[in-house]
């Protein structure tokens, strides 16, 4: 009885040992020469040299079992473009028992294309101080994130539209423009060509309030009038025009101009001058007529009176 | 002294006048001046002169407006003398003029019609 006993018990205890070490019990060591292929944008082709006596394989991306694979190779798909994966797997027994994972391998999803090239950009002056810039969209497989907008080379704006205003420039003064197209993946399309447009220069000085004339004589009319309601620059002076021809510039808000023709009726307009020198849009034209004359000093008489012919 | 006192009243020549000596006319073939015209009972005379080119202060005249000449015969009474008014032209004729002694003087206008003294007078001798 005592060999059977011994038996039996040996029996039991490699059989006992069998059960409680289920991963000594299948070791088919780790799956060798993994290798990663990026398929297109979103997918990566995985294939490993087969392991003898596996039922399966799992698969690993990024350290999380993502997949099971039934053969030994696995097209891991839904993947972001131009990302990098690692990627591992293992194989399992038909009692499920895992064995070791590989060796990691990486891989990088291709990129999607870059935007196009936005088109057709257009530089229009709104004013002195803003011009308005439009463009055709870009085509993008992963959308278009935002447009970029250069000013003069450097990167001033985006902008989800095709059009943006760029404000608060300088009055008189050219600006280049260029825009590229950024998509979801923060691809950036390369620059447009160029399009410039220049400001407008700042208007003028509003003209004289009130302009007045009288005649002072019969051969002066006395002008006067009060300065615009608001300039932005500040006026220095103003131009004072007598049927249509410039007479004089003043600084104050009158002139009188002398050396008239008696009874004779004249018209007058006046234009602001800012600082700047710019000068702003004429007044309304007044006019007034010389008072008669008071000359009576009458001419020297003729001479030589002589008899013609005979 | 005829001038001024022309010139004050605006009408008779003065008698002074009267005493001028008048001259023959200048005309080289016939006894008197002047020109028969209809047929042969009156007389036409063809007058110029010299326009002024100051006023009567010395002052360049940029208003001459006109002429008026002045005639009356020799002999007759104040305020007899004839007027003619005449643009700017320097040339004048009066026409239908019978024969006889005649006193000539001319007056320039300025824009606002203050009138010169006259010129100096210019006897005539109208007829044949």
């Amino acid at each position: 009885m005592r060999p059977v006993r011994l038996a039996i018990l040996t029996l039991l205890i490699l059989t006992a040992s069998t059960v409680a070490k289920p991963r000594t019990a299948f070791d088919p060591g780790k799956p060798k020469e993994l290798k990663a292929e990026a398929r297109g944008p979103y997918a990566v082709d995985l294939d490993w040299k087969n392991v003898r006596g596996s039922e399966g394989y799992y698969v690993y991306r990024d350290g999380n079992r993502v997949a099971e694979a039934n053969s030994s190779d696995y097209r891991d798909e839904g993947l972001q473009p131009a990302t990098t994966y690692v990627y591992q797997v293992s194989a399992f027994d038909d009692d499920g028992d895992e064995g070791d994972l590989s060796d990691p391998v990486q891989v990088t999803t291709e990129a999607l294309p870059a935007p196009t090239v936005p088109t057709d950009l257009v530089a229009t002056t709104v004013g002195p101080y803003r011009i308005d810039l439009q463009w055709s969209p870009s085509a993008s497989e992963s959308g278009i994130a935002f447009y970029r907008v250069f000013r003069d080379g450097d990167a001033v704006a985006t902008t989800g539209a095709t059009a943006y205003e760029d404000s608060n420039l300088a009055p008189e003064t050219s600006y280049e423009y260029r825009v590229s197209a950024v998509d979801r993946l923060d691809q950036e399309s390369g620059l447009s060509e160029p399009a410039a447009a220049v400001t407008e220069m700042e208007p003028g000085p509003p003209p004289p309030r009130n302009l007045a004339a009288v005649a002072q004589s019969a051969i002066q009319i006395n002008l006067s009038w009060s300065p615009p309601v608001a300039s932005i620059y500040p006026v220095q002076g103003y131009n004072v025009y007598r049927d249509g021809e410039a007479i004089g510039f003043v600084v104050s808000t009158a002139f009188a101009d002398a050396g008239l023709s008696a009874e004779t009726t004249y018209g007058y307009t006046v234009s602001s001058v800012d600082t700047r020198g710019v000068e702003g849009e004429l007044s309304v034209e007044v006019a007034a007529t010389t008072d008669t004359s008071t000359d009576v000093i009458p001419p020297a008489p003729p001479t030589g009176l002589r008899l013609v012919g005979g | 002294m005829w001038r001024e006192r022309y010139k004050k009243t605006g009408a008779p020549v003065a008698a002074g006048l009267l005493a001028i000596a008048l001259i023959a006319g200048c005309s080289p073939d016939g006894p008197g001046a002047g020109v028969p015209t209809h047929p042969s009972d009156t007389w036409s005379v063809t007058l110029e002169w010299d326009a002024p080119t100051i006023d009567a202060v010395g002052r360049p005249l940029e208003d001459l407006s006109g002429y008026r000449l002045y005639y009356r015969e020799t002999g007759s009474a104040p305020g007899s003398e004839a007027m003619v008014e005449l643009d700017s032209g320097t040339r004048a004729t009066v026409e239908g003029l019978p024969a006889g002694d005649y006193l000539f003087a001319v007056t320039a206008l300025d824009n606002l019609g203050n009138e010169s003294d006259l010129s100096n007078p210019l006897p005539v001798e109208v007829g044949p």
